[in-house]
């Protein structure tokens, strides 16, 4: 859905008059059947895969001068090689393992067109050498296969670095935020660039100036006059950029938990949650993993302290609930009201990498469950719940 | 002097909680004792509380209900709700 070309494109154009045989798929050209020589001695055919820009229909190189190859090691007509071993990832589970890197001489190609052309040469060549049948392709043809991305345009970010495969773990995922304040709104900033298929916002309460200064991006004077819901606004403002987004505009609470069917992970980040034991409760029962966020600053000597927590309850383990409700901000004594936005979206980043470390999309050296950042040290603890 | 008469002496050390100063004689502390410190007279719930350490004797830890810890002069404690989002 988010990378099928809506115009045509001149370089597709003359690349399918001079006979390549093209599909352009998850982010990536892909030129086929392209005779080259391979180790053996013998004539082989593989193909150019060239990460794309797709932008209203006119695709752009999204690298230098480089292109990757997918077929066994390319070689030169005395069997030197003609690439390196670089693997890129180009569709799930497909994989270029050979990377081509040949500057013409005026230092760029001049287009899509001209770097293809002369790629596709530099294989067939070699190729021609031991098998005069080889000829110029003739039989040009261009496919589209759009992809189902939860997204509004494609995430060229993903595939220029190769991590298809990796992302496509966000794949058949629903996740929760409860809770869309200083914390949950910098937790959707970065969910909203997975490829999640559906991210549900819960928060009961209304954007008013000072959530402006806690949350990402720059709220505009006339959304603040209208004190939108925060679940609203948000699943409107991230509406932009991936398409699975619901808001309920209300607060998280024993009588509403089918809010969260559905959900596989879900982020708590509730500032009031009076329910939070019931609501975690259910998510155990239900084996849904979810994460607690929560965090607290004050004044001390010379500046602010404080701590940011990171407290994941993932399936098979039996770290202890929480039985009480927390202490509602402002009615325990020593709470204090100092929040802050870096301090937020600190807490809020560590738990999504937590949550992708849990995922596998991170790589996890020491499975901890606690995450602890102590300003005042300025470090950050890896624990486990106790 | 033997090292036994050494640890009977009572040495009083400094520990930060909250980032305030804070002298301590005793050998130990414990989680109830280091929230007092940071907010005397104070009522809390301490399921709700956060009491973490460093600079101490070994790794950095969390400080639960009811333990206790060893004290290191130079010791760091955070005491917080940590219940905001």
């Amino acid at each position: 859905m988010s990378n099928l070309p809506t115009g045509p494109d001149s370089s597709i154009a003359r690349l399918v008059a001079d006979g390549y045989d093209l599909v352009l798929r998850s982010g990536h050209l892909i030129i086929r059947r392209l005779p080259y020589l391979a180790p053996s001695g013998l004539r082989r055919d593989g193909q150019l895969v060239l990460p794309v820009t797709i932008l209203e229909g006119v695709l752009t190189d999204a690298t230098d001068h480089r292109i990757w190859f997918d077929g066994e090691e390319p070689r030169d007509e005395n069997g030197g090689p003609l690439a390196t071993l670089d693997p890129h990832d180009f569709g799930v589970g497909e994989r270029a393992e050979f990377m081509m890197s040949f500057k013409p001489p005026s230092g760029a190609y001049a287009g899509l067109h001209d770097k293809i052309r002369q790629y596709a040469h530099i294989l067939r060549n070699p190729a021609w050498q031991i098998d005069p049948t080889v000829a110029d392709i003739t039989d040009g043809s261009y496919q589209v296969v759009p992809d189902d991305l939860p997204l509004v345009y494609p995430d060229t970010n993903t595939t220029r670095a190769g991590l298809i495969t990796l992302n496509n773990l966000f794949r058949g995922h629903t996740i929760a935020i409860v809770g869309v304040g200083g914390t949950g709104s910098y937790i959707l900033d970065q969910a909203a660039k997975t490829w999640v298929d559906r991210i549900i916002l819960i928060d009961g309460d209304r954007l008013e100036t000072h959530n402006a200064y806690r949350a990402p991006g720059a709220v505009a004077i006339e959304v603040l006059a209208a004190q939108p819901n925060k679940a609203e606004y948000f699943a409107a403002e991230y509406g932009r950029m991936h398409t699975g987004i619901t808001a309920h505009p209300v607060a998280l609470a024993e009588g509403n938990l089918h809010l969260l069917e559905g959900a596989t992970f879900v982020f708590l980040a509730a500032a009031d949650a009076e329910a939070r034991p019931a609501i975690m409760r259910w998510l155990r029962d239900r084996g849904v993993p979810f994460i607690d966020v929560g965090m607290s600053f004050r004044e001390g000597e010379h500046g602010l302290t404080g701590i940011a927590k990171v407290s994941a309850y993932l399936p098979g383990e039996d770290s202890p609930l929480p039985t009480a409700p927390a202490i509602p901000p402002g009615e325990d004594d020593y709470s204090s009201n100092i929040q802050l936005a870096e301090l937020n979206a600190l807490n809020a980043i560590l738990a999504v990498i937590r949550w992708k470390r849990y995922l596998g999309f991170h790589a996890t050296h020491a499975a901890s469950n606690l995450t602890i950042y102590k300003l005042f040290s300025n470090e950050i603890r890896n624990g486990d719940l106790e | 002097m033997t090292v036994e008469a050494l640890g009977e002496k009572t040495k009083t050390a400094t520990i930060i909680v909250n980032t305030r100063a804070q002298h301590w004689s005793e050998k130990k502390i414990t989680f109830e004792q280091v929230v007092e410190l940071a907010f005397p007279g104070q009522p809390y719930d301490s399921a709700g509380t956060t009491v973490e350490y460093s600079r101490g004797h070994g790794a950095d830890h969390a400080l639960r209900p009811g333990k206790n810890v060893e004290v290191k002069d130079g010791m760091v404690f955070d005491v917080e709700p940590a219940n905001r989002s």
